[in-house]
């Protein structure tokens, strides 16, 4: 008999096996094998899918080591999230292998790590376990932006990471204790029932720790105003590793506040919600306006990844099933999405060595096939029908409308006439303007199956929304 | 068998997807795909018509769940009942025969794989609108026949007319269309009236309105608006008075296509819309009589501009708008099987004269019958196949025209005895235009150079107006009415009449005679009764002048309106609101950017500035 704790843990024991495994061969072969070390890496986190779905069938939701690690859908859902990104970013790594000169064994290691430290802090059922995931995340994320030793801007970009996230770290912390303090455990469960004697209105005190803590988190998010961050560090980051934090990381930061706030304060919602409503709305208006004027792709996407917190917000705020659900979706879609948009990025700038919007004029000669899936992606980004991200974006406006902040829902609504006038700017540069350099870009045939199955997922969320959306609602708090 | 209205419906779109994949520049490649995808449809269908003759074979209705929200529930779903397996069969049985001659027919085109592409594509829009099991459905299909009807007419897109043609038949269809969907709309709104979960569902709807009228929740008059804005639909689709302006343009077409759109697919679609939702025109009797009002109307109007025309394509357009006539005049009237039996048995000899006519033009290059003659002996099959199907058209026993239309006018007989006379003239009126293209086109001796020269077409073309001439000759004896009897409550069912048999024969010989009369044999009738004719065919070779009106309205209405509405853009919407906004919020873009300084010291100060902001504002 297999105890159930260690069948729970099955996934991150084997990604714990594959970063063995990795480490291992690193150790043996030379630099010149990275390739099909990236392609290891992205071929062994693969099995993840099927257990995850296995856990999801045959597991019952159980708090496993000592109340410390839990297992419910809400964290298997995060899980896959995390698992399909890592992988995605493993194969713009191997892609983008000539531009990190040294180390790229140990670079594949750190992806692994952080996975492993998102996958720690979805099951996490305690405050201390939590953090130590977070930090976990953090600091292999600090490590991963300055990866680029040579590269003046990747330093400065982790640098400035490190000192702004020790200092959303810090008060993540100092919320967590006010939290304990106040409630007399770290444990969610008690913390829980504690808290549940303040149904009217929350003490100071632990509305005091519930803030400092959410901004921490929010801080990873990126939403207004702890934003300032992410366009620098964005733009300076080795691109997997900023495909990685405007993906993975921004997921486990949703995670983390959904944890907070719909499971352990839902009950003082009413106290809660207004104030994330806000930061939502600031943070769609932040991050659409701030997007016009950049020149540098990933800078803008840095921008649009901002505002795109501030939808997955939305659904926050509402505290209702359908707001939950609807971020949840909205964060499925945007994972293949944004993604894409990043897949192409780094095929682009493999070839180019560029990551100027300029540079991409005459995209659609160059590469026909790269210029349609930016074209598709940046659409469902700014969310088109029948695309993915049109129909995320409709669960959340509607769910803004049934619990009555209108207002939001058309900052959300404006907001997306303005990303369509920024994404189709770029369009109009790949298809419109001629190319300086019309030589062909390569597609490498890893990258091209990425794109495609992204592509695919975007066309096939959007049409058969049926089944993404009970996975969606099946993860979300009842 | 629950899989298979899935096949049936996938796998032309299987064959689409395909050809564009893989066989973009192959030929032979391409039409096997297509040929083969809709075989494998049409085994299936035979397949289900099979099941279905047992007598305890039960309905087939298989759906999925497509979006799943509080208060919006669609699903996608298929119904494979006798009226759908029906028209599943001929719309694969004679899309099948068209698709084989399509090889010989268009073999020297460049363009065929697109050809064949868009074909499989419209077999399958067509085949969802038959199989569909709710309005939703059935409007996105509705609506993919549209466009693949546009795709196929403009297919010679660097022909300016052909182009011209697929859009007309686009715009013409998509006025209609607005009507129909605001109709849907509508019966989804009144579903919910009695507080159940709103539905689209073909069956739940019948139920829901005949609880809803029993209970006198809904106003006839409400049902009745209902009704005619569904019946805009069939309008468009199925070219009835006064949208018809399309069909004849849609001509410019390759033959194989008009054959497909005036036989098995579109125009049918909207002669089965009224089948398939009879059960909402049979509540409502106000709707019914305008359906048959103007069915009858349709029917004896475009036989009359078949008379005049010259181009053999073209007449056969005016004869499928006359005859479609006839079977929305026979719903209206609450002929159900009347109908459906005329839809499938005009399917055939339909098929079949087009691609005769296709044979000839193929021939010959050309299009006016004055241009052709004496093809009898040249190209005897194809004369002797369009003859038999001239004969069918007409009514003539016992060929399988005979006894739907017959279906027809005795149900005209007992309901409506003035419609029962605009039938039977328009009968008439058919029986001499066939006539009249069947003794100018094949009977004398060759009127051009041409047509001295014609031979018999391949046996790819001349096979498969050989297979389509068994349905069209015994169609009439297999018991299709009884077969759509089967589980159709509504509708009213009226035995063969030898009286209006007889007398709508005699007519139809009559027209047929003056018809060799005048252009066989060559007789003149009096100068006075020539000067009358001779006024008479002004107003049909201009076709009554329904493009002018329309063209006269686009030109002075709907145009300045259009240029009023242009001045409201250019100035208020563009230089006012979008270029206004756009500089305002190009401008905060560019403040906000000020904000990023690249100070790590200025953003930790933001940062905490922010969170005392957000304490203070939580805390006051």
């Amino acid at each position: 008999m297999i105890p159930a704790g260690l069948l729970a843990l099955l996934p991150e024991l084997w990604i714990g096996l594959l970063f063995s495994a990795i480490l291992a061969l690193d150790l043996r072969w030379k630099e010149t094998r990275s390739s099909t070390m990236g392609m290891l890496t992205a071929v062994g986190l693969m099995p993840l899918f099927p257990l995850l779905w296995w856990q999801h069938s045959s597991l019952h939701p159980a708090d496993l080591l000592s109340g410390m690690y839990r297992l419910d859908p809400m964290a298997l859902l995060f899980k896959g999230i995390f698992s399909a990104s890592a992988i995605l970013v493993t194969l713009m790594t191997r892609e983008l292998g000539k531009t990190i000169q040294r180390g790229h064994g140990e670079f594949y290691l750190l992806l692994l790590t952080a996975t492993l430290g998102m996958f720690f802090a979805a099951s996490s059922a305690n405050f201390i376990m939590l953090f130590v995931s977070l930090e976990l995340i953090a600091i292999t994320f600090y490590v991963l932006t300055a990866y680029l030793q040579t590269d003046l801007h990747s330093l400065e970009a982790g640098m400035k990471y490190l000192v702004l996230g020790s200092l959303a770290s810090g008060l993540l912390l100092y919320g967590f204790a006010f939290i304990y303090g106040a409630t007399g455990s770290l444990q969610f469960s008690k913390i829980q029932e504690a808290l549940s004697h303040h149904q009217a209105s929350l003490p100071v005190p632990l509305l005091f720790g519930l803030l400092l803590a959410l901004s921490g988190i929010l801080f990873k998010v990126a939403a207004v105003p702890f934003q300032l961050w992410v366009p620098d560090v964005y733009q300076g980051a080795p691109t997997p590793v900023t495909a990685f934090l405007s993906v993975g990381s921004k997921a486990a930061g949703i995670l983390v506040v959904f944890r907070v706030l719909q499971e352990l304060f839902l009950l003082q919602a009413h106290q809660w919600s207004p104030i994330i409503a806000w930061i939502a709305g600031l943070t769609i208006a932040y991050g659409n306006l701030g997007a016009i004027p950049q020149t540098n792709i990933k800078r803008l996407l840095g921008y649009s990844s901002i505002g795109h917190a501030g939808y997955l917000l939305i659904g926050i705020a509402t505290a209702t099933t359908l707001g939950s659900a609807g971020t949840n979706f909205y964060l499925i879609s945007y994972l293949f999405t944004n993604l894409a948009v990043f897949l192409v990025v780094t095929a682009f700038s493999r070839q180019t060595g560029s990551d100027e919007i300029r540079d991409y004029a005459g995209l659609s000669k160059r590469s026909p096939f790269l210029a349609a899936a930016m074209f598709i992606a940046l659409l469902s980004l700014a969310g088109v029908p029948p695309l993915a991200g049109f129909f995320g974006k409709f669960l959340l406006l509607m769910s803004a409308v049934t619990e009555g902040y209108l207002p939001l829902a058309i900052v959300g609504a404006a907001a997306v006439v303005v990303s369509l006038y920024y994404y189709l700017l770029i369009v109009y540069t790949m298809y419109a303007d001629k190319p300086e350099d019309p030589t062909p870009i390569p597609v490498s045939a890893p990258v091209r199956l990425a794109l495609l199955l992204c592509l695919v997922a975007m066309l096939g969320i959007g049409i058969w929304q049926g089944p993404f959306l009970r996975i969606s609602l099946a993860a979300s708090f009842q | 068998m629950v899989a298979a209205p899935w096949i049936i419906l996938f796998a032309p779109a299987l064959a689409c997807a395909a050809i564009v994949l893989f066989a973009r520049n192959s030929k032979p490649l391409s039409a096997t795909l297509a040929i083969g995808g809709l075989a494998v449809s049409f085994s299936f269908a035979v397949y289900a018509l099979l099941q279905s003759l047992h007598p305890l074979a039960e309905t087939i209705e298989s759906s999925v769940s497509w979006v799943n929200l509080p208060g919006l529930a669609l699903e996608f779903g298929l119904l494979l009942d006798h009226p759908s397996i029906l028209m599943s069969l001929v719309v694969t049985g004679v899309g099948l025969m068209i698709f084989i001659y399509s090889v010989g027919y268009m073999g020297e085109e460049r363009g065929l794989p697109r050809y064949f592409a868009f074909l499989s594509l419209f077999a399958f829009s067509m085949l969802g609108i038959v199989l569909a099991n709710n309005f939703v459905t059935l409007f996105i299909f509705w609506e993919l026949v549209g466009a693949s009807s546009y795709l196929l007419i403009g297919f010679w897109y660097e022909r300016p007319k052909a182009a011209d043609a697929g859009k007309k038949a686009f715009l013409v269809n998509r006025i209609a269309d607005f009507g129909f969907l605001i109709g849907i709309l509508m019966l989804w709104n009144l579903s919910g009236l009695e507080g159940q979960s709103r539905t689209l569902n073909f069956a739940e709807l019948a139920e829901r309105l005949q609880a809803l009228v029993a209970h006198g929740t809904l106003s006839p008059q409400l049902l009745t608006a209902v009704g005619l804005l569904v019946f805009c639909g069939v309008l468009g689709k199925s070219a009835q008075f006064p949208l018809h302006v399309w069909l004849p343009d849609a001509m410019e077409g390759p033959t194989p296509v008009s054959a497909l759109i005036h036989a098995a697919t579109m125009v049918a679609a909207g002669v089965y819309l009224i089948a398939r939702t009879f059960f909402l025109f049979w509540q409502t009797p106000e709707a019914m009589a305008w359906v048959a009002a103007i069915g009858g109307f349709t029917a004896l109007f475009a036989a009359s501009l078949a008379l005049v025309e010259d181009d053999i394509k073209r007449v056969l357009a005016y004869s499928t708008l006359s005859q479609l006539g006839y079977m929305v005049m026979a719903l209206g009237l609450g002929g159900y099987v009347a109908g459906i039996y005329h839809l499938t048995t005009h399917a055939f000899f339909k098929a079949l004269l087009f691609l005769g006519a296709g044979s000839v033009i193929h021939a010959l290059h050309t299009n006016n019958i004055w241009e052709m003659g004496g093809l009898l002996k040249k190209m005897p099959v194809t004369s002797i196949t369009f003859l038999i199907a001239t004969l069918a058209l007409c009514g003539i026993f016992p060929l399988s025209g005979f006894w739907s239309k017959d279906e027809i006018l005795a149900v005209a007989f007992f309901r409506n005895p003035l419609l029962w006379v605009v039938g039977t003239a328009t009968a008439g009126l058919t029986a001499f235009y066939m006539g009249r293209v069947f003794c100018v086109a094949f009977l004398g001796s060759a009127r051009a150079h041409s047509a001295g020269h014609a031979h018999e077409s391949p046996p790819v073309m001349s096979v498969p107006l050989m297979l389509l001439t068994v349905p069209t000759m015994v169609a009439g004896f297999i018991g299709i009415p009884h077969y759509l009897h089967h589980g159709q409550e509504a509708g009213v069912h009226v035995p063969f009449n030898a009286i209006v048999a007889g007398i709508s024969t005699l007519v139809a010989m009559a027209g047929l005679s003056l018809a060799y009369a005048v252009y066989g044999r060559g007789y003149q009738p009096g100068i006075q009764v020539q000067r009358v004719l001779a006024l008479a065919a002004v107003p049909l070779s201009r076709k009554f002048w329904v493009d002018e009106v329309y063209g006269w309205i686009n030109r002075n209405i709907q145009q300045r309106f259009a240029d009023l509405l242009s001045l409201f853009e250019r100035y208020i919407i563009i230089g006012l609101y979008v270029n206004g906004v756009a500089k305002i919020t190009g401008f905060t873009g560019s403040v906000l950017r000020l904000a990023q300084t690249g100070k790590v010291q200025g953003y930790a100060a933001t940062l905490l500035a922010g969170l005392s902001l957000l304490l203070y504002l939580s805390l006051r």
